[in-house]
This record gives C-alpha cells, sequence and structure tokens, in this order.
C-alpha cells in the first residue's frame, strides 16, 4: 500500500491553537500548560526524542546523561519559583528525583584549594571561613545581599504585571542598587577577600560569563538558590523528565510529533500564521510558540524573508550566544569506593581567574581549562549496574575555537580532547579510570549542533551581561516582540538559560498565550 | 543590609543603565541575516541526514560475495569521514517494499578521503529480501539510498588500550578490513585477527590481511581457519572452529587486549563458551551490533509456543493510521515493512533507537541486550527493531525524515 501521509495534510486546514517549535524544556513546559489549559496544540521536534539537552543514551550496559542537569530544589521559595515543586505537585509529572548530596567539591590545582562545599548557607559560611580565615563577615553579608536579591525577584514574580517602584525601592533597595551590576563589583564593595570569592564562584561555569561581566542579580539567584536548598536531578537521566513532560502533554489532548524539524516560520503582514515542517507540510496556528533561539527564528527560519523585522535581525546580532562544551561520559567497571570517587560534583581548574579561564575557551589548546565532572553514582547509587560506575566530564568551550577543525580530523581530536580532560580529572582527584573504561563517547559542540539544532552547537543561551540579562530582558519582553503571533521560551528567553529556567520560561510563554488566544476569543 | 556599590544616588540611578545599554546595543547592531558558522558546517559534513551514493564498481570477492565501490551520486561533495568499524543503513526496494539493512564499510576512512569512496560487501543469503535484491540489481551506475556512516563498533584506544584481538565468523570479516587497515596505518595497535569461514574460498580479504600480515610483523598476524576444504582441495591451513587454544596461539598473554567479535549468532555463542573460562572483563569484549535475524524463541523468557502466532499491528505514522499483519516471530519494523510503510530504522538491533516508537497498546517482547532507555519501559516506549509481538498491538510512530 502507498504511504500517502504528506499530501493528506498538505491542505493547511486542522489548524491549531498554538504550534510550538522544539521539545527542548522550555517547549515541553509550554505545550503542557498550552494544552492543559484546553488549547489545541501541536508540539513539533525535529529530533527522535524529547527533551533538547535534557535527555539521554545508551552505550552497552550505561545510559548517560548528556549534560549537567540539576535543578536547583527552592523548596523554601515561593509557588511562583519552585521549579521542582512546580513539576512534582502543580504539573504532576511523573518523574523521580535524587538529591544531590554536596554542592561541589573544588579542586583549584595552583592555588592549592581542595575543599567540598556543602549545602545551606551557614555551613557554607563556616567552610569558606575554614578556608580562608577571617572572611566570615562579609560572606555572610554578601550571602544576605543574595538572598535579598532572591527577595526582590519574588516581588517581581508576584507583580509581574504592575511592579510599584516605590515599594520596590523602599522594601528590596538592594536588589534596586545591585541590579546593574556585576558579580565582581559587588563582591568587592561587600569586601569579599578574593580567595574567598573564589571559593564562592565555582558556579560561575552554569552561567559561563566572567565575574566582572557576569550579571549580578542572576548570579546572585543561581547561587543563593543552590547552596540555600540544595539540588535534585531525575532519577532515570534527563530522559525520565522529558518523557513525563512527553506523556503529560498527551494526557491533556496535546499532540505531538517527532522527526518533524520546522523549517519555516510563516509570517504575513507582521504575524506569524503557521509553520512549514522540512517534509514539506504547512501547519497553520493562531500562535507560535518557539524553543528554537531567536537567532535561528530571525535569522532563517521567518518565511518569506521580507518578514524579518529588521529591529529583531539587530536585537539577535547585538547578543552574545553562550558557550558550548566538551564532554567526556565514561563509562567504569569499577563502583565509586574503588575508583575513590567520593564526591557527586567535581569543579577542577587551575585556578578562579574567571576572565582567564573564559578567554581560553576560544583555543582548544588551552590547558587552562575548567572542568565540572559528575560522579553520577554519588547520588544515584544505581544509575549503573553493581560494580561500575558513570562519570561524565564537562568543561566549555567556544564555538568559535573549532574553526580550524576539518572534519577529517574530527574524531582525532575528540580523542584528543578526551584524553585531556581524563588526565586533568586523575591528576586532580587522583583517581585512576584508566584501565576501567568500558564505554567511552565525546560531545562537542558538532554533537549538539547535530541533535538539538542549537546555533553553532551552543548549549547556553545569551550571555547574561547586566544589559542582556534575566531584568532588562523581561522588562522588555512587550517591547521586543517584534512580530504578533510568535513567543518564545528555551533557554535564550527571557529567564536566562538552565534547566529550571527553562522550564519556567516554557510556563510563562504559555500563560502569554492563552491570554493573547483569550483577548482573541480564539479558543 | 544597605549596600553601596558607586554612591547612594548613582546606584539608584544605574537601574536603569542595562537597559540603556540594550537600547544603545540593539540600535548599533547590524541588520543583515548572518549564517550560522563553522560548528553547523562541521555537523552537516560529519552528520548528513541521509547520504545518495553512486556505484563505481563491482567487484567478487567470493562465490557469495560481492563488493561495490560508492561515491557521492552528485560526484561532487565529500562523503562523511567515519570511524573504521561503523556502517551504512542502506535502502532497498521491490515494488512498493522497502527495507533497510545495515552493512560495515569495509574499506577504510582513509580511502574515503579526497573524492574517495566507501566500500560495501554484500554476501547472498538465499530467501532473504535485501542480499539477493541487492546483488541483482546492483551495477555500477546503479543509486542507493543510504544513512550517514554510524555505529559504536570502532577501536577507540582510550578506552579499548593499543592491543586488539579481532574474531571474524564469515563475511563479519568485513568491518575488520576497515578496522585494521586503518589502525595499522595511523595508530600505534598491534592486532591480531582470526578470520573463520566455510572454506577456503569465503576467506574475504586474505589477500589484503596477508600483505599487511607481512608488511606489519610486528604489529599484525592473521590466521585464516575454515570449516571444510572449498572444491579445488588444496587448503593446507587451520581448520575447524575458532577456540581459545587457536586464540592463545596467534595472541599469546593477550589478557589485557581487547576483543572485538563480529559474525553470525552460532559463532558468538560458541566463542562465549569458548571465552567464559578466561573471565575477561565486560570492557574487554566488543560485540558488532546484531540484527535480530530470527525469531525469538531461543531467547530467554520468551513465551513458550508463542512464535507461531499471528497479529495485527496498527501503525500509526504521522497522521496515518495503518492496519498490517505481525507475526510473532517477526519484528514489528519488518511488519511494517512487509506492508510498504515506510518507518524510521538504522542499526536493526535495537542500539541505536533510531526507531524509537509508543506503544500505545498491546504487549510485545525484546531480547536482552543494550539500547534501551530505563524511563522508555516506564512510559511505554519499544525499539520496534527488536520488538516481537505478544498480541494485537498498536505502534505511535514517528514519521521517517527520510522517506
Amino acid at each position: 500500500m502507498a504511504h500517502t501521509g504528506n499530501e493528506a495534510a498538505l491542505t493547511g486546514t486542522g489548524a491549531y491553537d498554538c504550534v510550538v517549535v522544539g521539545a527542548g524544556l522550555g517547549g515541553l513546559c509550554a505545550a503542557f500548560e498550552l494544552s492543559r489549559a484546553g488549547a489545541k496544540t501541536l508540539l513539533l521536534e525535529g529530533h527522535n526524542l524529547p527533551g533538547g539537552f535534557a535527555t539521554s543514551f545508551v552505550r552497552g550496559r550505561f545510559e548517560f546523561e548528556p549534560s549537567l542537569h540539576e535543578l536547583p530544589d527552592m523548596r523554601s521559595m515561593s509557588e511562583a519559583t519552585g521549579v521542582v515543586r512546580y513539576l512534582l505537585d502543580d504539573a504532576g509529572l511523573e518523574v523521580g528525583f535524587a538529591s544531590v548530596p554536596e554542592a561541589y567539591r573544588l579542586i583549584l590545582t595552583d592555588d592549592g584549594v581542595d575543599l567540598r562545599m556543602p549545602f545551606g548557607i551557614e555551613a557554607c559560611i563556616a567552610e569558606v571561613e575554614r578556608a580562608v580565615p577571617g572572611s566570615r563577615p562579609s560572606v555572610s553579608a554578601y550571602f544576605e545581599l543574595c538572598r535579598e536579591v532572591q527577595d526582590g525577584f519574588g516581588y517581581l514574580n508576584a507583580h509581574a504585571r504592575s511592579p510599584n517602584v516605590l515599594k520596590l525601592l523602599r522594601d528590596h533597595g538592594d536588589f534596586v542598587r545591585t541590579a546593574s551590576a556585576t558579580a565582581a563589583e559587588v563582591a568587592r564593595a561587600v569586601g569579599v577577600p578574593s580567595r574567598a570569592h573564589d571559593i564562592l564562584f565555582a558556579y560561575w561555569c552554569y552561567l559561563g560569563v566572567p565575574a566582572e561581566t557576569l550579571s549580578f542579580p542572576i548570579w546572585a539567584s543561581l547561587l543563593y538558590s543552590y547552596l540555600s536548598s540544595g539540588a535534585v536531578i531525575p532519577t532515570m537521566r534527563s530522559h525520565e523528565l522529558a518523557s513525563a513532560f512527553d506523556a503529560a502533554i498527551r494526557r491533556h489532548g496535546g499532540e505531538i510529533r517527532y522527526n518533524s524539524r520546522v523549517d519555516r516560520v510563516l509570517v504575513e503582514d507582521g504575524a506569524a500564521w503557521g509553520v512549514t515542517t522540512a517534509s514539506g507540510e504547512t501547519i497553520r496556528a493562531a500562535e507560535v510558540v518557539c524553543n528554537a533561539s531567536p537567532t535561528t527564528v530571525f535569522e532563517s527560519l521567518v518565511h518569506p524573508a521580507s518578514e524579518r523585522p529588521a529591529a529583531a535581525l539587530r536585537a539577535v546580532n547585538a547578543r552574545k550566544h553562550g558557550f558550548s562544551v566538551v564532554v567526556v561520559y565514561l563509562g567504569l567497571d569499577a563502583d565509586r569506593e574503588a575508583l575513590g570517587l567520593a564526591d557527586y560534583s567535581y569543579f577542577i581548574a587551575p585556578h578562579m581567574d574567571t576572565r582567564l579561564l573564559y578567554d581560553s575557551l576560544y583555543d582548544l589548546d588551552s590547558d587552562q581549562v575548567m572542568q565540572a565532572s559528575i560522579c553520577l553514582n554519588s547520588a544515584i547509587p544505581d544509575c549503573s549496574p553493581p560494580g561500575t560506575a558513570i562519570v561524565s566530564i564537562t568543561a566549555g568551550i567556544r564555538p568559535e575555537a573549532w574553526s580550524c577543525v576539518e572534519a577529517k580530523d574530527y574524531f582525532r581530536i575528540k580523542s584528543l580532547l578526551a584524553d585531556k580532560l581524563i588526565g586533568q580529572f586523575e591528576a586532580a582527584t587522583g583517581a585512576r579510570l584508566r584501565g576501567h573504561i568500558e564505554e567511552l563517547e565525546v560531545a562537542t559542540p558538532v554533537t549538539f549542533a547535530r541533535y538539538t539544532g542549537a546555533w553553532d552547537g551552543v548549549v547556553y543561551g545569551y550571555e547574561p551581561a547586566p544589559w542582556d540579562s534575566i531584568l532588562p530582558r523581561a522588562i522588555s519582553l512587550d517591547r521586543e516582540r517584534y512580530l504578533a503571533g510568535l513567543d518564545f521560551c528555551g533557554g535564550f528567553s527571557y529567564r536566562c538559560h538552565g534547566y529550571g529556567s527553562s522550564i519556567l520560561s516554557g510556563k510563562a510563554a504559555a500563560e502569554r498565550t492563552l491570554a493573547r488566544l483569550g483577548a482573541r476569543g480564539g479558543r | 543590609m544597605s549596600v553601596t556599590l558607586r554612591g547612594p544616588v548613582r546606584d539608584v540611578l544605574a537601574f536603569v543603565a542595562p537597559f540603556r545599554e540594550r537600547s544603545r546595543r540593539f540600535r548599533d547592531a547590524p541588520g543583515e541575516p548572518k549564517a550560522p558558522g563553522h560548528v553547523t558546517e562541521l555537523a552537516k559534513a560529519l552528520h548528513p541526514a541521509g547520504l545518495q551514493l553512486r556505484i563505481l564498481s563491482v567487484r567478487d570477492d567470493s562465490p557469495t560475495t560481492r563488493t561495490y565501490r560508492l561515491a557521492q551520486a552528485d560526484g561532487s561533495a565529500c562523503l562523511p569521514p567515519f570511524r573504521a568499524g561503523q556502517y551504512l543503513s542502506v535502502f532497498v526496494e521491490a515494488g512498493e517494499v522497502r527495507a533497510s539493512r545495515p552493512y560495515s564499510i569495509s574499506s577504510t576512512p582513509d580511502e574515503a578521503e579526497g573524492g574517495g569512496y566507501y566500500e560495501l560487501t554484500v554476501k547472498n543469503a538465499p530467501g532473504g529480501f535485501c542480499a539477493p535484491l541487492i546483488l541483482g540489481t546492483w551495477e555500477p551506475g546503479t543509486t542507493v539510498r543510504c544513512s550517514a556512516p554510524a555505529g559504536v563498533f570502532y577501536h577507540e584506544p582510550l578506552r579499548d588500550g593499543e592491543r586488539l584481538v579481532c574474531l571474524a565468523g564469515g563475511c563479519g570479516v568485513t568491518p575488520f578490513r576497515s578496522i585494521v587497515g586503518d589502525a595499522l596505518a595511523h595508530g600505534r595497535a598491534s592486532l591480531a585477527l582470526i578470520h573463520g569461514a566455510t572454506d577456503p574460498t569465503e576467506l574475504l580479504f586474505s589477500g589484503y590481511f596477508s600483505e599487511l600480515a607481512v608488511r606489519y610483523p610486528e604489529r599484525f598476524s592473521y590466521l585464516p581457519i575454515v570449516e571444510r576444504d572449498g572444491p579445488a582441495g588444496v587448503w593446507g591451513g587451520e581448520r575447524g572452529y575458532i577456540t581459545a587454544a587457536l586464540i592463545e596461539r596467534l595472541a599469546p598473554d593477550a589478557s589485557d587486549a581487547a576483543y572485538f567479535i563480529s559474525g553470525p549468532d552460532a559463532m558468538r555463542r560458541f566463542l562465549a563458551d569458548e571465552l567464559a573460562p578466561w573471565g575477561l572483563p565486560s570492557r574487554r569484549t566488543r560485540l558488532e551490533a546484531a540484527p535480530a535475524r530470527f525469531g525469538p524463541d531461543a531467547w530467554p523468557g520468551y513465551p513458550r509456543d508463542a512464535s507461531s502466532l499471528a497479529f495485527t499491528l496498527e501503525a500509526r505514522i504521522g497522521p496515518e493510521a495503518v492496519s498490517v499483519p505481525a507475526a510473532a516471530n517477526e519484528t514489528l519494523l519488518v511488519a511494517m515493512e512487509r506492508a510498504g510503510l515506510r518507518p524510521p530504522s538504522l542499526c536493526r538491533a535495537g542500539e541505536c533507537g533510531w526507531c524509537r516508537s509508543r506503544l500505545v497498546e498491546g504487549r510485545c517482547y525484546s531480547p536482552p541486550g543494550p539500547g534501551a532507555r530505563a524511563a522508555d519501559e516506564r512510559f511505554g516506549f519499544v525499539h520496534p527493531c527488536k520488538a516481537f509481538p505478544l498480541s494485537n498491538t498498536i505502534l505511535e510512530v514517528p514519521e521517517n525524515p527520510d522517506r
């Protein structure tokens, strides 16, 4: 019998209230909220799996987590920002979470730093005091400031539609005063000793911007939420979380199509009206929500090209993409005790000069490498068979560093990078991984570009410098909507990148979209 | 607390500074579209969605085996580089039926470079679907649709070390032509290859391997072994099967070596028993992905007498829903292909997950082996290339982007 799927559905009838482009965490959450609210929703994904970076892959008897995937567990925070509570209680997803045992083990090989940062603000302050005697007053003040920034975000979240500026100034003065500052600026003003700041700054690689250009509020928010209440990870890798979203979307009547890459976002007279998939099918929708980045959408998806607003192109060209990563995945045939891996998360670098570390991201050969490495079994003991362990080593890299690489040399370069990162890990921790490697895989920006379609394989959204951090993005949201019927979610959207931010950005995009659909009487 | 950065008034005024800077940067940036960079180009070059190849030449490598040399059909573009040991998944069509088959690339990565070629070596399988069609229809000039190179059966020194023992049965030797050639030309590895075949005429690439053994006496040793003599009756070499004793003779003290095994099921089972007393750690053996060629009866846990049953499969591919017959002793993937559907597939061994589909209703049996994601089991996703139906089933299949 003939296969006639394409011809059958070309007509553009059967319109949707909303088409969501991309099933990363932002797109999954947006599609979930839209279908839960009763909107006729179609989620289109180019790959054959949900999740984007939040997925998993199998080699032999190991199932690997592709990315650093912790969700700060903001149990103590309001419902509005507690992403784990949202997933479990509000969204009701069928997903199990395991707690990460400690914040991080930090090893700075040139500086002789080797410490274990616990969760809990008081415990952190004590650990920093132990490493840098006399730092307690300034570090305490620093955390107090971080907490006030969190409160400020809490107020803005709760009053997103009509923030009272006077109240903001009166009750959240520190939030206002530090809103435009960089992380380095604030640490200096509070008098945090540089050695103490080094110790506290390990999470910078989760945002990917050096201290003197990193927006303080987003940094403070990240640091405080991690350290105050810990973090969790899905027990069956992030594929469990993505699959739980998939199931929840279907349960609420939403449709999902994999292997269905969107090649065009169709626009007429400044308003999006549908999409065209790679197989040539045109699908109508009142609203389009893109998990794909504004760069991808405005530079190459909006069709016809004459509908790409110059202001939108200027906006995406003004912004700087975050970095990408190289990840070495190791399935080891010894358990973590035998390997001498006591900790979950290892941040290893020669030092914490973030400018130098950042600049080295442009050089494949650099020895100024910071790696964030995970022994997954320390959080989920049975994530691999008895007598085995999973270690993944992640190091940042700018896509530009690959400009000289030719395709024929690609596999050799992957092995060289893996060798370097394994060597750095072994030298810093004293653990012996070689001789136990049963499975080895290496992901690069090329891998991420291949599977997620991310612009040049970047794993983070736009860099959150003060002028492009969460506050300017959030407050400029309405002004920076360049096309009607088109909205964004995911790591490139207003909450900046990170698993939690991507999820909540999808929720927010769904709320905005539903409001527009409602106003139009479209449902 | 009350922090002061630049001054009490300036700090409050600074609140708006990022907004001004944002407006200025947005205003001053170029308004022309830009193309993505080199990483995107690399991803396209290394991992194209699919390939259209043209057969350059054909050669008989044995009475039952033919090797096809292929290059890009458009004659211009370079072939994607690959890792020695990887395969191409080839589409074969007869009427409305299209099936895929993974074939190891028997040529080396060097031979693919700079306007080069891939070679696929195909053994006839009487009664099969793909091999007879390929051998009967492919000739110089034929256009072949296939996947980009895929698979994880390759030598990775960081993982496997620098000593390899390659054990091949029949046409399972094809990936080793690539692996051995590549490792000798570029690496430091030393390798031993034992190739077992039915008779001397089926010892594929024996000239190639013998030559390499002469050229790299310190690094490569080659031992062919046959079950019986050929029609010429002049075989003076080893007879029998690949045994532990034979391996020890060719590769003494190879307890630290990595054992790469590629061949038919019977040979794998025999070898597993032979090697069991050595207690090799599991990191030391690597098996070529084995497509599910046979029925599920032999697997542990398969219900007795179930394999003779016949069921119905409702396949939902994209907007379509089609009911097709599904025999219990064939995979859901085969059932769909037989009915003229074009579901996605790649390794056909359960490993790669490219055919991953949602089991909406019904039950099926999947033999043990690597590939399945833990959460997929809970949420009802299966790999149809390795799923045998145990009831009538409804399967939601992602559309094949390469149809």
